[in-house]
């Protein structure tokens, strides 16, 4: 029976037996989820509460048309918010809101407005209230002021605010993204999250899984129970069954999200209806099979590559400290792919950015982004593809010398001349 | 047929010459004591075995074979820095290693009951390996190493950490696995163990063989003329320098050195006219002093 598959099903199945990895796959997307919709879907979240407020207007122009402008209603039909105007003339001004300032104090009243004589020509107003840091609600009175404002003016220079409106009127853009063979596809910007999406999913099981294996090789080594195991195996066999075995818990989740993710494009219009109610007619984009095709295969690549990198530096590791420390410039590599990500979203085609999707440490990161957002040419893909695979037969080997000397070295870490000499050997 | 054979191996590390022109052939049904002291050689050799490092020069047969990977299924290694996979049920981990030693799930799982039962950890089977005291988890991995009944068992220091009545129970066990026909290597500091349970050994220092063969031969070399005696009265005749070099007194016994002209006969006679003897006998040299005398001397030579 070949070592290679023992090894595997033990990796395999110690890990995806563990409370932890079942807990990780479905705290996960729930994670993702809430971070990237969370926000929002808490500043959706109206507060039903009525507000009262005050408002001091000087100008004669607002306070009238205030309640038109701001017409938010509660689930119960009543107002939420409750305008009531206070009488002042300006000089005495300052002793009103003294008084209000107290009265908001005293949470008597919410807020207070107030709308000087001259808001017309100068094109000022005055907010006040304890919390002023909710950007919906300020932008809110903002555009409801300066809209009665703006009506204002027109009328006064006799203009028909009606015709203004559809004179201004803007066009709307439409996108559509053409992929290979000249097939176009209406996009609405979506397209964009589920490529940020697929990258960040590519960084994040390379960052997660890479250490895995990582750890997987310390902790063996330092446990000593590595002495026993190379002596009834070879240690590529048990570098390649850690390699598979963590990578086949990494797949294994993969598809696990994949499949609710597959489910959640099913039902999403249902969902995403739930929380936002004007989203329901929301077109979930729909991602080309080679795409999805390309992004396994990326993703499969690159988890071996680095796999193996941090299998062969795990092996040189004699405590945890020096494992962090081991580890850094790989995280760098991996990191350093992801921020380029942003700039091949932008821009694709640069030579820049062709370079950059060649290199094979960064190519599942990089190459797929160009995938996802253009149709780079067949012979790049080709040729990206072929370098990474001959960079991880080469990486195999050298992992592999370095691992069966490193694996039973304690101690001070080689240094880069002996770690030549063990390629040697 | 032999079962170990070593042939002339080298290995050094950064200009130390670990092991030097090592060989043994270790036959059937055999415990072989592996001596040395600290830093001679034995766990390298040892890894040699088990194919862990390569030798720079010279063979290695087992069941006089090539050292492949196919024939180290039918070797046990019982290492000295010992170490299992801590979050690993017992059951499991018994079914990984016999499956690294080529046995399938369904072949092992008797076997696995058997010495579990037979080592009083039956109760543990689906607990974690961490849930373990030290010596059970030595227990258990002493079970990995015999469990696919190997023809050569490797035990380096075994009983480390083991209360009176577990060392008895491996003792027995290593008996009655050489009664299988296994070949055990063991390999120890103590040398009380070694009287007990080696038929032969070899002794390593600096990297060479310093001392080998079959236990009672290995005493015999080096028994010296010392006389244990126990007596009630006053004894002159140890004060006589014709007869005797040197004594020392224990309190409960004396140790007498005789000169060597003397004959053993004649001090006996000289201490019956003088005193009761209760105790008289030639003293066997303890493995302990021959352990201590070749690696001393050795040493001195070297030096």
């Amino acid at each position: 029976m070949n070592k290679s598959w023992t090894i595997f099903k033990r990796e395999y199945l110690t890990r995806v037996k563990t409370r932890g990895f079942v807990i990780g796959t479905i705290i996960g997307p729930v994670l993702l989820l809430l971070i990237s919709i969370g926000p929002g879907f808490l500043m959706n979240l109206q507060s039903e509460k009525e507000k009262n407020i005050s408002v001091v207007d000087l100008s004669g122009v607002v306070y009238e048309k205030l309640d038109e402008a701001i017409d938010d209603t509660t689930e119960t039909g009543s107002r939420i918010y409750q305008f009531k105007e206070i009488l002042a003339t300006e000089s005495k001004l300052d002793s009103v809101k003294s008084t209000l300032r107290t009265k908001v104090d005293q949470n008597e009243i919410d807020a207070f407005l107030v709308i000087p004589p001259d808001a017309v020509d100068k094109n000022e107003s005055e907010y006040y209230a304890k919390n002023v840091s909710n950007f919906e609600e300020n932008s809110k009175f903002r555009s409801a002021i300066s809209g009665i404002i703006t009506e204002y003016r027109l009328k006064q220079s006799e203009i028909d605010p009606a015709l203004i409106d559809k004179l201004t009127k803007r066009v709307h853009l439409r996108t559509f993204k053409i992929s290979r063979g000249g097939k176009e596809q209406e996009d609405i910007g979506l397209s964009f999250v589920v490529t940020f999406v697929m990258i960040f999913f590519l960084y994040f099981m390379l960052i997660m899984y890479g250490a895995l294996v990582m750890r997987s090789v310390y902790e063996e080594k330092l446990s000593r129970v590595v002495e026993v195991i190379i002596s009834s195996c070879k240690p590529f066999q048990l570098m390649t069954g850690k390699v598979l075995g963590v990578g086949g818990v990494g797949m294994t989740q993969f598809l696990i999200w994949v499949g609710a993710a597959a489910l959640l494009g099913v039902y999403s219009q249902a969902i995403i209806g739930m929380f936002f109610a004007g989203a329901a007619d929301v077109v979930f984009p729909h991602i080309p099979v080679s795409v999805l095709v390309y992004f396994v295969l990326y993703f499969l690549l690159g988890f071996i590559l680095y796999a193996t990198l941090y299998a062969g530096l795990g092996a040189l590791v004699s405590t945890e400290a020096e494992a962090q420390q081991l580890q850094f410039p790989v995280l760098f590599m991996i990191i350093f792919a992801f921020i380029f990500a942003f700039y091949i979203i932008r821009n694709p085609n640069t030579d820049l950015s062709i370079v950059i999707s060649m290199i094979p440490f960064f190519a599942p990161i990089t190459m797929f982004t160009r995938i996802a957002t253009m149709s780079p040419p067949f012979s790049e893909i080709l040729l990206s593809l072929a370098l990474l695979v001959g960079t991880i037969i080469l990486l195999l080997w050298l992992a592999g010398k370095i691992f069966r000397i490193g694996i039973l070295m304690y101690g001070k870490r080689p240094t880069l001349p002996e770690l030549l000499n063990w390629i040697r050997y | 047929m032999s079962v170990l054979k070593i042939d002339h191996i080298y290995k050094s590390f950064r200009n130390v010459d670990a092991v030097q022109d090592l060989s043994l052939d270790l036959e059937p049904n055999v415990i072989f004591g592996f001596l040395g002291p600290n830093g001679a050689g034995k766990t390298t050799t040892i890894r040699m075995i088990m194919d862990i490092i390569k030798p720079d020069r010279g063979s290695i047969f087992i069941n006089d074979q090539p050292n492949t990977l196919q024939m180290r299924e039918k070797v046990g290694y019982l290492p000295e820095e010992r170490g299992l996979y801590r979050k690993m049920k017992i059951s499991e981990l018994l079914v990984f290693m016999a499956e690294l030693k080529g046995l399938s799930a369904s072949q092992s799982k008797p076997k696995i009951e058997y010495w579990l039962e037979r080592l009083e950890l039956l109760d543990w089977i689906d607990k974690k390996v961490e849930e373990l005291s030290r010596g059970m988890q030595q227990k258990l991995q002493f079970i990995s190493t015999i469990m696919h009944e190997p023809d050569l068992i490797i035990l380096d220091e075994p009983f480390t950490g083991l209360d009176p009545v577990n060392s008895d129970l491996i003792k027995q066990i290593m008996f009655e696995q050489k009664q299988r026909g296994a070949t055990i290597i063991f390999s120890t500091h103590l040398m009380e163990q070694v009287e007990q349970l080696c038929d032969s050994i070899c002794l390593i220092n600096k990297g060479r063989i310093v001392l080998g063969g079959n236990i009672r031969d290995v005493k015999k070399e080096f028994r010296k003329n010392i006389i244990r005696m126990e007596f009630e009265g006053d004894a002159t005749f140890i004060k006589n320098q014709e007869l005797i070099e040197r004594y020392t007194d224990h309190g409960t016994h004396y140790e007498i050195h005789p000169k060597e002209s003397a004959p053993i006969q004649q001090i006996l006679q000289a201490a019956a006219q003088e005193v009761m003897i209760s105790k008289f006998e030639l003293m066997e040299p303890s493995l302990h002093n021959i352990f201590i005398d070749v690696v001393t001397q050795k040493e001195r030579n070297g030096s």
